[in-house]
Formats: structure tokens, sequence, C-alpha cells
């Protein structure tokens, strides 16, 4: 029974150990963090890690000895004696230390992360408002207004506002801070430094309905020359077709129940329940991280939307394929 | 050791089974209130649940066994994963225990029944009929969908149009009504229907558990009851309690859940480590190190779980000087966690173990616990939370305090009572396969769920896309899960097999301390022929032979004579703190009016449920018309 029992303690503890370093790879870990406020909390973690090894060794190997060893015969006060002592020391004394260290080390990483200590005034304002099931993104300041993807630039403080006139969302993106809720009624900030360029992915992280899963985000953390330029380009109007089928679209598109949710500016589809669409061109996937933005997906979600996501909001409207082709190239060229 | 039969011998008393026995036929199953029927009856109904929500998650690890596979669809997924923790945690976990502590709480006080026994059919009925309730919702396709916390908005009538979240907020308002009765019960039983001498502290460890639970229970159901009473008059009677446009709070209802919820999981995992406890110092062959640490800390665990709620709320953007304060609470509740360990520890340490079935049930608890506990402190510390709140760290995390910690004490406390209640005992070998493919199973399923969640799987996703780092470890958790549940099958067939054809027990197979085991296997329907005198922790250990009350022991006896057209069906009762003789209780005849109150509610939340003024109505007068009769046929006021 013992040695078996040794057995299983040895194999499950060198898994332990070895699964949870393979935790740190993986493309979205909070292990591979890229922002100050994400290194924090991964040192948090690596901290309760390393104690939690510990205790984990140490209690384990309390129990294989207790149940393996042959009881001494001591008189009954000694024995007594003892196991109070056992008792203070090990499951008072040792684990208020060991909760001590971690209270200490939460409250720091808590301070540094909460909303009080970061400066108000972060150069770069976003407000993120929470649809179903997509991410409605506005830049206050430049008058931006996209969907599912957020540009911010390297090394600056970015300030997410948060709100939600539906349900309860979560923003989460790993490997830049923890989540924060979206809740109806009330606004919530997130803040991150970013300091690498790249391409992270974010998701709800609160249940939000039937697709919650498809309710995914990009951020991309761009240079200071490459965040300028995207966001004169977001400013600017929709570009006009120059070809004959992108200008059937478009007006197919005014003249559709389409401009009745979508917003092109500079056109008169002025629609606000579903995503902006002046710039659909330039994201990189569609209906929040469901499909790849191809003109090929992008007929498929025209043609049959809700078996691409189904219980999606935007509705299946009856279009030929002349008038599907009419609409992608339309929307195709909408860099 | 043989029991003396005392008072079966005096020529003018009627002999027992005339007393004692339920009726035959139908009418004697839907009217018994003999505690250790209804204990079993909680226990095979909430495994019948158990094994429903774990055939639900089979279901889900198949859907996520592959990345954008097409199993389920996504509002079946959402119904799976709602109704799985939903029975879980309302139809299995909670009233297993409870039938565990109706079953074998009397017993262990030396006593004849609980101290309200037609209230104790009436819980089990209420029950059966909330689960039936719940889910009958598979049958009309609108099972609950909104998670098992059911978090508003989205279960306000504006996002979720039909009758799915009636079932799980009617549901849940009804089921509490089991719970409350059941914790009032336990609370009367353990405080004047323990034998004489069992002083408070001689209290079995496990009864303290259930004494701590039942105190939690009538302090946090209520919150419960309040969070799903408003969501369904926002729904039902479109009031706004959670809704925001006119007034209402989101968080509200989050803080009423939550001031439940957090108890609810030491609701739940008190009476596991209760079992963990005793089973502990049976297989030791040694007293419980540290008693008054132990039960102490049941009181401490009581205590401090209602201040930690709000660390289910980290990520709801309060101010950090709050979620500060919860955050430390919720560390200090660690510390009695602790305390156990070492108790645990120093009983194993003292004697010598022996390792049947239920022991390696609760040396694996040791082994899971420990791991969820560490992983229960983690997610407390507040910027580590938001990482991995609503992560699959997290489901990990409540996998291994949910079914590690409590799931297994209960395996284990099935092959341990098993044979008090059957006279049989279960099959060893069959019952060690059982539990290493369970342990095993167990963590294939969850440990890999830390490391999802880490590397950003969140919870309630019903499908993902390839190459996120998570199709291989998904596969992994799904192979386990089957392993897990061949393991917990293996138990079923253990039963199913021995319960009749095992070794005979004999009254106390494992050598064990405690009265249960001082009676026949399985006890006569009056459980002792006489009260037990205790003057010792671990009596059937110290005291040799166990003394019986006698009936010079006046007033601990049963009159020699009744009063004409009386019953004896009577049961000492003791003062609640030393124990000493207090006079009689006179346990209530079997009825069919609790069965029928009980109907009487099903028919009043089906009104509730259709919002039809008839059938309510119907219920009520149902109900009222039973309940009149059940306050007067009373045999205690009878002359």
């Amino acid at each position: 029974m013992s040695r078996w029992f040794w057995r299983a303690v040895h194999v499950g503890g060198s898994s332990i150990v070895v699964l949870s370093l393979a935790a740190c790879s993986g493309p979205h870990s909070m292990l591979s963090p890229h922002s100050p406020e994400g290194r924090s909390i991964a040192a948090t973690w690596w901290l309760m890690f390393a104690m939690a090894v510990v205790v984990y060794i140490v209690v384990t190997a309390l129990v294989v000895i207790a149940i393996s060893r042959r009881p001494a015969n001591v008189p009954d006060e000694r024995r007594h004696r003892f196991e109070n002592r056992f008792i203070v020391v090990g499951g008072l004394a040792l684990p208020v230390m060991i909760l001590a260290i971690t209270a200490i080390a939460t409250v720091q990483v808590a301070n540094e992360l909460s909303p009080a200590s970061a400066s108000a005034e972060a150069p770069v304002q976003i407000t993120v408002e929470g649809e179903l099931w997509w991410w409605r993104i506005e830049y206050p300041n430049e008058h931006v207004v996209t969907a599912n993807e957020i540009h911010v630039p390297i090394g600056q403080k970015v300030d997410i506002k948060l709100v939600s006139d539906n349900v309860i969302h979560s923003l989460w993106i790993p490997e830049l801070n923890g989540k924060q809720d979206l809740v109806p009624g009330q606004v919530n900030h997130l803040r991150f430094t970013a300091d690498k360029v790249g391409r992270f992915d974010g998701r709800c992280a609160e249940f939000c309905g039937i697709q919650h899963a498809r309710m995914e985000f990009i951020v991309f953390v761009d240079s200071a020359d490459d965040y300028r330029s995207w966001i004169a380009d977001n400013q600017a109007s929709a570009a006009q077709p120059t070809d004959g089928s992108g200008q059937t679209g478009q007006q197919l598109f005014e003249t559709s129940s389409c401009a009745g949710c979508h917003t092109i500016v500079g056109t008169s589809a002025q629609g606000s329940a579903g995503p902006d669409l002046t710039h659909v061109a330039s994201r990189k996937t569609l209906a929040a991280g469901t499909i790849d933005n191809t003109p090929e997906r992008m007929a498929a979600w025209l043609d049959h939307t809700q078996s691409l996501k189904h219980g999606a909001l935007m509705p299946e409207v009856d279009l030929t394929k002349q008038q599907i082709d009419a609409l992608v190239a339309y929307l195709e060229r909408l860099k | 050791m043989t029991i003396e039969p005392l008072l079966r011998t005096e020529p003018e008393l009627p002999e027992p089974e005339h007393v004692w026995s339920d009726r035959p036929g139908l009418f004697g199953f839907f009217t018994t209130v003999d505690h250790k029927k209804i204990g079993i009856r909680y226990i095979v109904t909430s495994f019948t649940f158990f094994f429903i929500a774990g055939l639900m998650a089979l279901v889900m690890r198949a859907q996520l066994a592959q990345p954008n596979s097409n199993v389920v669809s996504a509002e079946t997924y959402n119904q799976l994963f709602t109704m799985h923790g939903t029975i879980m945690i309302f139809l299995f976990n909670t009233p297993v225990l409870f039938g565990f502590g109706n079953y074998v709480m009397p017993l262990m006080l030396g006593s004849r029944d609980m101290a309200f026994p037609r209230l104790n059919a009436f819980g089990y009925w209420v029950f059966l009929g909330s689960g039936v309730f719940m889910l009958s919702s598979f049958l009309f396709g609108a099972a609950p969908d909104g998670g098992w916390f059911a978090y508003v908005p989205l279960t306000e009538k504006s996002f979720s149009h039909g009758v799915n979240l009636d079932f799980w907020g009617l549901g849940v308002i009804f089921t509490g009504i089991s719970t409350t009765v059941g914790a009032i019960n336990f609370i009367a039983s353990a405080f004047k229907l323990r034998a004489p001498g069992m002083t408070v502290n001689r209290i079995p460890l496990l009864v303290w558990a259930f004494i701590a639970t039942a105190f939690m229970v009538i302090f946090a159901v209520p919150s419960l009851t309040t969070a799903a009473g408003l969501l369904e008059a926002d729904r039902l009677f479109g009031t706004a309690f959670y809704r925001p446009s006119n007034g209402g709070n989101v968080l509200l209802y989050q803080h009423l859940f939550w001031f439940w919820g957090h108890p609810e999981v030491y609701i739940l995992f008190l009476p596991a480590t209760g079992m963990v406890t005793t089973m502990i110092t049976v297989f030791s062959r040694h007293r419980t190190a540290g008693y008054v640490w132990v039960a102490s800390s049941f009181i401490g665990v009581a205590f401090i779980s209602f201040g930690v709620w709000v660390h289910h709320m980290f990520a709801t953007g309060m101010p950090t000087q709050a979620t500060g304060m919860f955050a430390a609470a919720s560390f200090i509740v660690a510390i009695p966690s602790g305390i156990m360990y070492m108790c645990w520890i120093g009983t194993m340490w003292g004697g010598r173990v022996r390792f049947p079935v239920p022991m390696l049930f609760a040396l694996g608890f040791l082994v899971i616990f420990l791991l969820g506990g560490i992983t229960g402190v983690m997610v407390a510390s507040l910027p580590f939370d938001l990482q991995v709140h609503d992560t699959y760290f997290v489901v990990a995390h409540f996998h291994y305090v949910l079914n590690g910690a409590v799931v297994f004490p209960i395996f284990g406390a099935l092959y341990y009572w098993m044979p008090k209640m059957t006279g049989h005992m279960l099959n060893e070998r069959l019952g060690k396969w059982s539990f290493w493919t369970m342990l095993i199973g167990f963590n294939v399923t969850f440990f890999p769920m830390h490391i999802l969640g880490q590397r950003g799987m969140q919870r309630r996703i019903y499908t993902y896309d390839k190459g996120l780092g998570w199709d291989f470890l998904n596969m992994i958790v799904s192979i386990g899960s089957v392993v897990f549940a061949v393991g917990t099958g293996l138990t079923l067939l253990n039963i199913a097999i021995y319960r009749k054809r095992g070794a005979v027990a004999g009254p106390n197979p494992w050598g064990a301390d405690t009265l249960e085991w001082s009676t026949e296997s399985p006890p006569p329907e009056w459980n002792f022929d006489a009260s037990p005198v205790v003057n010792s922790r671990h009596p059937l250990w110290d005291q040799q032979p166990l003394p019986y009350v006698t009936a010079s022991d006046a007033p601990l006896t049963e009159p020699a004579e009744g009063p004409a057209g009386t019953s004896l069906r009577q049961v000492a009762v003791t003062t609640g703190f030393d124990a000493k003789g207090d006079g009689h209780f006179r346990v209530p005849e079997p009825s069919i009016a609790p069965a029928i109150v009980g109907i009487g509610l099903f028919v009043v939340f089906v009104g509730l449920l259709l919002v039809g003024a008839v059938i309510f109505w119907v219920g009520v007068v149902v109900g009222l018309a039973a309940l009149t009769y059940w306050a007067w046929h009373c045999e205690i006021d009878k002359p």
C-alpha cells in the first residue's frame, strides 16, 4: 500500500510541476505578459506558485509519514502536548505566515493596479461598449468609431472606459491585464500600458448569452507612427466606390435593410444597432472573431449569417448571389 | 457487545415492532417518518440526480474535446452547463449530505428519530418535488440557460423570454424550503436528542459539522430566496429590482446571491470534512487529535464564510478598499482548514492506519483538497483573480473543492455507512478499483484546466478555435472525464451487486467508536432498545460494555404504563449543554400530511411558473388543508 502510495505521490507531484511550467507558454497566456500590469500579476502568481509547491510537498509528506509510521508508545499526556504543539505550529502559525506574505503581495499589486493610483489623464482614452455579441469601440477625443479591434500606441497609458446597456460582459486581454466587467448602470475602467508591438487577442469572460463564445476582439499595439496613421485613416469618411459593382453595392446597402443597423460615414447609412462599417475592410475578422475577413467569408456571412453565428442579432436577409457579390465588392474596399 | 432488551421484557409494554413499524405497502411508503428511510431516500434520489448531471458533463466534454465541433448546439450547451451546476449544487451535493445527516445523526446521538420527524418527511418530499420541477424543464425544451448563478440582466425577461429561467428561479426557492426545514431539524435534534451524558464536549465531530452547517443554512438561504424571489418578481410581475433603466441595480443580485453562495460552499464542505474526520479517527483507531480545535474550526468557518462573498465579484469594479477587505477575509478562512489538516495528520500520526475503501477516499480527499484549498487562496488574491476569474482556472479550483473535497468524502461515506444501512459489506476489491479510477480520472480531468485558464480559456464557451494552445489539453480533460465517470460507475455497480449479497456486516464491522455502531445493522425502526449512556467522546472504544438507561433512571426511561390508547413512540430528551435527562419526546405517528403539503407546494410552484391563478390557488388550498390536518392530527396533543 504505502509503496504504491509513494509512487502515486511521486508521479502526481512531478507532473504538477512539469505541467505548471508548461503553462507559461501558449499564445494568450497571462504568464507571458507585455505590460507592467500584466507582469505584476504574473509575479504574484509565481510567488504564490512557489509557496504552493512547498506547502503541497510538505503537507503530503506529513500525510504519507503519518499513515506509514508505527505509532510510538508515549504516555497520553506527552502525546497530547505534542499534538497541541503540532496543531498550533503547523495549523496556525505557519499558515498565518504564508497567508501574510500572500496578503502583502496582494495589497501591493492591487494598489498598483487600482484605478485610484492610475493617472486619470491617460493620453489614450477609449470607450468600449459591450453589445450582443460584439464590441463597439470609440475614441471620443479622436472621433473614431470601430468594432472588435482596439489600436493602442506602445508605451502610453491607455484608459478603457467600460459600459454596457444590455447584459454584463467582461473585457479580458490576458497578456495585458486582468479583466473588468461591463456592468449595465455603471462605468468601469481598465488601464494598461502595453510595451510590445504586436497583436493580442481578447475575449468576453462573463457569460452573456448564446454567443458568449464568439465575442472576441483584437488589441493591436502599434508604434507611435502607426498608431497616428491608423487614427487618421479611421477619421476619414468611407472610400467612394470607383467600379460598377462597388457602386451597385453601395446603392444596395443604402436602400436595403443594411442601413437600418449599420453606419458608413459619408453615405446615408446611419444605423447604430450594428457595428460601424466605415472601415470594415481594414479589420482582420468579422462578427467579433467568428470568421476571417475575406471576400469569400464575407459573402458567406451575408448569405447564411445564422448558421455561422447562431442567435446573432443580424437577420438573414434574402439576397441574390449578384446582390451579395455587389455588397462584398463594395464593403471589401472600405479600408 | 449485546444490547440488553431492557424495556422489551416489561410485560405490560407492547412489542416495539407494533409501535414503530410503518403500515405495509404504498401507504406506508408515503406516510413514513422514519429518519433512516428518509435518509436513504435522500441519498438514492440525490445520487440519481448526480448521475444525470454527470452525463450532462460528459456531453459537454464530448463537445469540447475538439475545436469547432458540433456535438451539441450553442443553446443545448448553455442549458447543459447551467443544469449541470444547478443539479450538482441544489439537487445532489446539498441533499445527499442532508441524507447522510438524516440517517446517521440520530443514530450517532443515541436517539430514535429526528426532533421533527414529519417535518423531516416533508423536507424530502419538497426536495423530490423541486428536483422534478427543475428537471421537467427538459421535457418542454426549456431548460434554464443562464448559468447556475443566473446573473441579471441576462436572466431578466428582456433577454431571456421563455420560461427557462422561471424553472430555475422558482426551483431554487422551492429547494430552499427543503434545506431550511432540514437545518432546523438538525439543530433541534443535536441540541435536545443526545444520549444522556453526551455533553457538549463529547458530541461527535460529524454532528458538530452538521450543527455549524445547519446554522449557516438558516442564515444564508433567506438571501438566496430573496435574490431569486426578486428575480421572479421582475420576470413575472414586471418589477424593476434589477433593471438599471428603471432605477434597479444589477449588482444587488450578485450580492444577494453570493451572500448565500459562498457560505453554501462551506455548507457542502463542512459535513464532508466531518465525514473525513470520522473516517480518519476510526481507521487510525486513535482518538481525534485536537477535538476542540476541529469543532472550533467548523464554527470559525461558519462565521468567516459570511464575510467573503465579494471575492466572487472582484471584477465588477468595486473600489479596492472594499475588495481588499474581502480578500483579507478570504485568506483568513483558510486558517481553520490548516488547523483541520494538522488535526487529521496528528490523528493518523498517533494511530496505526488501516486502508479499507472509506479510508482511501478520505486520503484521496486530503491530497485533492490540499490543492483545491491552495488554489482557493490564490484566487482570493485580488490581482491574480482578475486574471483567472471566469476562466477554467476557477472551474478547476471549484471542482477540486466541490467534486474532490465533497464527492470523495461522500463516496467514502457510502462505503463506510452502507453496511449499517443494508447489513452487508460492499466489495473491497471493486471499491479499490473504483477509488483509484476516480482519483486518476479526477486529476486528469481537472488538473489541466488550471493551465487552460491561464492560457486564456474562459468559462461557459460552447466551442473554441483551433490554434489557441487549448486543443491538446481539452482532449486530455475529456478523456479524464470518461475515466472519472467509469470510476463512479464502478461504485454504482458495487452497490447494485453487493447491497444484499455482500458479507454480513454485523453491528460494528469497522471497530468504530460512535453510537450508530452499537445497534444492529440495519438498525431496527426504533434504533435502540434503550438510550445508551455516554461518558466519553469515543463511547464504543472507552465504554465496554456500553451502559443503557434502565427503568430506575427516571425520568429518562419510557413510562412503564403509557396513557390508554397511546403508543410508546418516545425518546429521551436531554438538556442542551450537559445532556442531563429532560423528560420525553413522543415521536409522531406516520402521516400522509407531509407528502400532501409537498404536493400542494409543487402545484403552487407550477401555478407560478405558468402564471396560472387557478392552479396556484388549487395548490394553496390543498397545501393549507393538509397543513391544517397535520396540525390537528398530532399524537402529542392526544390524551
